[in-house]
């Protein structure tokens, strides 16, 4: 190795005169090895520069040709459909770009029409094969290209086999899972929620909200039974099911969200009571002051704000000796709510609370 | 020729509107902003408005207040992505004749337009 080196150093140090001494002459080699290096550096950036330019430009042109020739369609009565819309498809619509563009530009249409314009604008993007780009796009290496894909489709309503949609439910990126949820709402005929059975992953606050958004607002058919996924191997879908039995008032389940007061899970206990709660269920107070004692912290609480819900005082007195002398969150849960049962007898029960602290502590 | 003032801030629909409305048969100017809206209707004269609420700079609500002072005779109909039943009823209070939420149906809106014109 030795000797390669010395010869290495031998080659680049020859074009030196000898006299210099050898920091100097590597000095000098390392200073024209970055200076090459920042030439290539700055070069490959403006080269980047340049094609980036270059691409937004032809986006823009595109974009504009786009515009014009949807208007005529849309709008021109005179627009020889046939003829334009063809020579459109064999000049301007052969690379990926392109095809991306006008893919881009539909959507924006649509978005913002609806009618007869927006029936003509899908039968466009049948008419240019559009449907059969995006699905090729579904099998892409790029999860953004996923992503695209699905919503271009799911906004369209164009029908894929579901069984190519079924993987992308548990794919890496949010973004893909979501509009694989989105695609199942947008297209279900009758079940949104059929997505449900097949994801592995947790749903997300986030996710639950974005279907809860998608339901209101993309799907036009009956609202979904939720009881179906009660019993959901995913504690996440069970917490979002008996949410909507509340949100959408399906009091018919309430005798299917009884037993999930006794789940293994805290959150899903805790969400079955808040539901019943919100649906009035009055039976449960009982049932939720036998089981307060043996219950956590946390159900402790979601049970005191469902007796301040439903019940009243005299429920709430059952509680009291029924929380552990270091249980200080609950016993200030508890007097805060025996000051809203009986406000005018605020300040007796701040000195009763006053009390048990100095007893207590 | 009639003309119609739009105010409108997204361009893909400024361009939709202007195509349409020029093909019915109408002069229209566009103002992309009520700053520059509130210029062409102290300058101008036009046989209605189309307006967004959401505009930059000068409100939908401030130029419906401004015409309906300054302009009462000038129809206005509203072109909007809100649905919300306060903000509709806001702008009928207001005085606006029409109220069109998007994504809009352009033949439907072509009618609405003929029927204040004619």
């Amino acid at each position: 190795m030795a000797v390669i080196y010395s010869i290495d150093l031998q080659w680049i140090f020859g074009y030196l005169p000898d006299d210099i001494p050898f920091v100097i002459k590597v000095n000098i080699m390392m200073t024209i090895i970055f200076f090459v290096f920042a030439i290539f550096f700055v070069g490959f950036i403006v080269l980047l520069r340049l094609y980036k330019i270059f691409r937004n430009r032809k986006k823009e042109e595109q974009r504009l040709l786009l515009e014009d020739l949807l208007n005529s369609y849309l709008f021109d009565e005179d627009f020889d459909k046939e003829r334009e819309l063809k020579k459109f498809k064999d000049e301007h619509l052969n690379k990926s770009l392109e095809i991306k563009i006008a893919i881009k530009e539909i959507l924006l249409f649509h978005s913002n029409i609806k009618g007869e314009s927006a029936i003509q604008l899908r039968e466009l993007f049948l008419r240019w094969k559009l449907d059969e780009f995006c699905k090729k796009q579904l099998a892409d290496r790029a999860w953004y290209s996923k992503s695209r894909a699905l919503f271009s489709l799911s906004e369209m309503l164009i029908k894929v086999d579901l069984e190519k949609i079924k993987p992308l439910l548990n794919h890496k990126q949010d973004e893909v899972r979501q509009q694989a949820q989105l695609y199942f709402i947008k297209l279900a005929e009758d079940n949104p929620l059929e997505f449900l059975d097949h994801i592995d992953k947790p749903l997300t606050l986030w996710e639950e909200i974005f279907i809860e958004d998608a339901l209101k607002n993309e799907y036009h058919g009956p609202m979904p039974d939720y009881s179906n996924w009660l019993h959901s191997l995913q504690n996440s879908v069970v917490e979002f099911a008996i949410r909507m039995i509340a949100k959408f008032n399906q009091f018919e389940n309430i005798s299917e969200l009884l037993p999930l007061l006794d789940h293994p899970s805290e959150e899903v206990r805790r969400e079955a009571i808040r539901s019943l709660s919100a649906l009035e269920h009055q039976e449960i107070i009982d049932l939720l002051i036998s089981k307060f004692e043996t219950e956590t912290n946390l159900v402790k609480k979601t049970i005191l704000d469902a007796i301040k819900h439903l019940g009243g005082y005299n429920d709430l007195l059952m509680l009291k000796d029924k929380m552990q002398d270091n249980e200080w969150d609950l016993k200030i849960k508890y007097y805060s709510i025996a000051q809203d049962f009986l406000p005018e007898k605020k300040q007796s029960i701040y000195t009763q609370y006053e009390k048990e602290k100095a007893l207590l502590l | 020729m009639k003309k119609i003032l739009v105010i409108e801030d997204n361009a893909m629909v400024i361009k939709s509107l202007q195509f349409k409305l020029t093909k019915d048969g109408y002069n229209v100017i566009i103002a992309p902003d009520g700053r520059e809206a509130m210029k062409l209707l102290q300058d101008g004269e036009y046989d209605l408005i189309l307006t967004d609420l959401n505009l930059p700079f000068v409100t939908g609500n401030e130029l419906i207040a401004y015409v309906k002072e300054n302009l009462p005779t000038v129809p206005i109909i509203v072109l909007s992505t809100s649905t919300q039943e306060s903000i509709i009823m806001d702008a009928f209070n207001m005085g606006v004749e029409d109220f069109i939420t998007k994504p809009f149906s352009p033949n439907e809106l072509s009618l609405r337009v003929r029927r204040l014109l004619s």
